[in-house]
């Protein structure tokens, strides 16, 4: 019709001393290339930072991992090529395996972490008495479980292994439970070890999803929160059940927040400070010797990282259905 | 009936008075109350046991022991924490005391306050996560509409450069910053000064920022488009229509980022160490604060007591803030 229209329009003669309006695709152009000019304007303080900051700190990284004696005062920076990286993969056969079996170890921490939260949201969603007092407690560990307080968790845990036979209350795991009376408790009723043992490190474990879940619920919350009520409204008087409600509407509402909180949970579980691969890796950037080599590490570690994140990107984003 | 919607039309007038961000932002809405229906013996039987009701009793049931489970495992840590802080040091070696401190002191806060230097140590990490966190909500804010809203050249190569802060272990860029921030634009050192953070935080690299960045884009881009498309009509810039039209919309996340940003660094240790090992911080003063007890049981004793003094602030300000964050916000102009 609007195409009709202008063509309708350019076959009249146009009188003269009057200009011609430019052409409707021409002005739009110059409105996209106006937004996009606006687009810098937000993005500028990355810009910024990235050109000014990051790149030349990433290629000064780099640099270390490319030669020796990094690190050390006094000395100058020696091109070595690749070999920091051959030492990396093959003298230094500890890290390969520390790679893979944290990673392997993470895998299925991923998910339960984020079926965990996904649930939980939906639950503290709910209407129910006292559900401020238990939203509050649930997001006391996104608060107050993080940086010093984990070194000072990791402290205390330390400590405990050179003071067998302690007491409860003196700091001793005060962030982990005690299941061994637990687990004697099970092993005497259930009368299998193997099955005693499975439920309780399930109990201890659960405790480590529900710190490290935090954010993700609260991102799933606050997700679910914005769906506007009319959506649910007009499902109520169509005579949708509470189960296609979920389905139809809440799912794909939250969809785009699934892929946050996945690649929030890997990046998480793979940087903290308590990850097995960091860890090794933190070890070498402490000796001023290995310098480089640590350097060379925690690129390839990066790198691994990367793949990681890009293909639970690539599977997950056929889920997502944006308001586009 | 009617009175019911007298009231709702007041608080709609009421609503359209605060035109204040800020005051809205500090109001909760308050809902016109319905009658309470009295519930008598027979209609509760009849609404709730049949298998409909009884399916529904058994999961408020189940979701009641879930709730209460998880709560006294997130609760119990500071709960212990807590008793151990104002144990006296006999109790902490007597066997007998579990829970409840016999003599019962306040040794440990008072000697855990003197080793951090608490009240200094206190404002300046204030001080610090108040600035870091307001520049990193509002380069979140406004780089995550940049994402999400605009096309131009280079827009996936930078977010992919966003999330690769995030994946770049700090360690691996903490020598490099180090340099670069000893001397900064010619040879200024700003080592030791709030400085680094806050260029850091201002230019979306310090800790987490990614993330934030990340969380206002995916929030941005699930906004319904008509909004700003309605204000671009009515002939209001880019410019404009984000700072009145999209951010009294995204108050809800921006308060979670802000919170998150804040909160975390205060405990933050990645940056600390490197870029300002002097000054008083509590992150800083916390790990020398056993540096001077040698009995072992003692030291977890203060450690405890520290960790609960450097926690105890946010604990406030979470209480205050998760008023705004959790409840649901009035999402004024989405919903009629």
């Amino acid at each position: 019709m609007a195409e009709n229209a202008v063509a309708v329009k350019k076959r009249k003669p146009v009188p003269k001393g009057k200009k011609r309006r430019p052409p409707l695709k021409k002005q739009l152009l110059s409105l996209e290339r106006k937004k996009s000019l606006y687009g810098y304007l937000f993005v500028s303080p990355l810009i910024i930072g990235f050109a000014f900051i990051y790149i030349p700190v990433l290629v000064q990284s780099m640099m270390y991992a490319f030669s020796a004696n990094a690190g050390q005062p006094g000395r100058a920076l020696e091109f070595v090529g690749w070999q920091n990286f051959y030492n990396a993969l093959f003298v230094e056969t500890g890290f390969l395996q520390t790679v893979f079996s944290s990673t392997v170890a993470l895998l299925p921490e991923i998910f339960i972490i984020i079926f965990f939260a996904f649930f939980m949201a939906n639950v503290l969603n709910q209407n129910f008495k006292g559900r401020t007092v238990a939203r509050v407690i649930f997001f006391i560990p996104v608060v107050l479980s993080t940086g010093i307080i984990t070194y000072f968790d990791n402290l205390t845990s330390l400590t405990d292994v050179y003071e067998s036979g302690s007491k409860l209350d003196v700091g001793v795991d005060t962030m982990m439970f005690d299941f061994t009376q637990l687990e004697q408790l099970m092993l005497s009723t259930l009368g299998s070890t193997q099955l005693a043992s499975v439920i309780s490190t399930a109990i201890n474990s659960l405790y480590s999803v529900i710190t490290s879940a935090g954010v993700q619920m609260l991102v799933f919350l606050s997700g679910l929160q914005s769906i506007s009520s009319n959506m649910y409204e007009a499902a109520k008087v169509e005579g949708a059940t509470g189960w296609e409600v979920f389905w139809k509407i809440s799912f794909p509402m939250i969809s785009p927040l699934i892929l946050v909180n996945l690649l929030y949970t890997v990046i998480d579980l793979f940087t903290r400070i308590d990850n097995q691969a960091v860890n090794f890796i933190n070890e070498y950037f402490t000796n001023v010797a290995t310098y480089s080599l640590a350097s060379a590490f925690s690129w390839i570690y990066t790198l691994v990282v990367i793949v990681f994140v890009a293909v639970i990107w690539l599977l997950v984003k056929k889920l997502i259905v944006y308001q586009d | 009936m009617s009175a019911t919607q007298a009231t709702a039309k007041k608080v709609v007038k009421k609503k359209k008075k605060q035109k204040n961000l800020l005051a809205r932002m500090f109001t909760v809405e308050k809902k016109p109350k319905m009658p309470k229906q009295k519930l008598d013996w027979p209609t509760w039987k009849r609404r709730n046991l049949n298998l409909n009701g009884l399916g529904r009793l058994t999961w408020i049931i189940l979701r009641f022991i879930l709730i209460l489970g998880i709560s006294y495992m997130i609760l119990y840590p500071f709960v212990v924490k807590g008793i151990v802080a104002f144990m006296s040091t006999n109790d902490i070696t007597d066997t007998t005391v579990m829970y409840i401190p016999r003599e019962g002191s306040t040794y440990f806060i008072e000697r855990a306050m003197l080793n951090m230097n608490y009240w200094t140590s206190l404002i300046n990490t204030a001080l610090l996560s108040l600035i870091v966190a307001v520049f990193q909500l509002v380069v979140a804010c406004v780089s995550g509409y940049g994402f999400a809203r605009f096309k131009f050249r280079g827009k996936n190569l930078l977010f992919f450069l966003v999330l690769m802060t995030l994946i770049i272990p700090a360690q691996t860029i903490q020598l490099p910053l180090f340099v670069r921030f000893s001397n900064f634009a010619g040879d200024v050192s700003l080592i030791n000064t709030f400085w680094p953070l806050a260029i850091l935080s201002a230019t979306g690299l310090g800790l987490k920022n990614g993330l934030y960045i990340y969380l206002m884009r995916q929030f941005f881009r699930g906004l319904p488009k008509e909004l700003e498309n309605s204000a671009y009509i009515d002939g209001a810039g880019p410019l404009r229509t984000f700072v009145s039209i999209v951010l009294p919309n995204a108050m809800n996340m921006m308060i979670t980022v802000f919170l998150f940003s804040f909160t975390w660094q205060w405990t933050d240790t990645t940056y600390n160490s490197m870029l300002m090992p002097k000054l008083e911080i509590l992150s800083n003063k916390a790990s020398m604060v056993a540096a001077s007890i040698e009995d072992i049981d003692q030291i977890s004793a203060i450690n405890d007591t520290a960790s609960l003094l450097i926690i105890f602030p946010l604990l406030i300000v979470f209480l205050f803030a998760q008023r705004y964050f959790i409840q649901s916000i009035e999402r004024s102009g989405l919903v009629e």
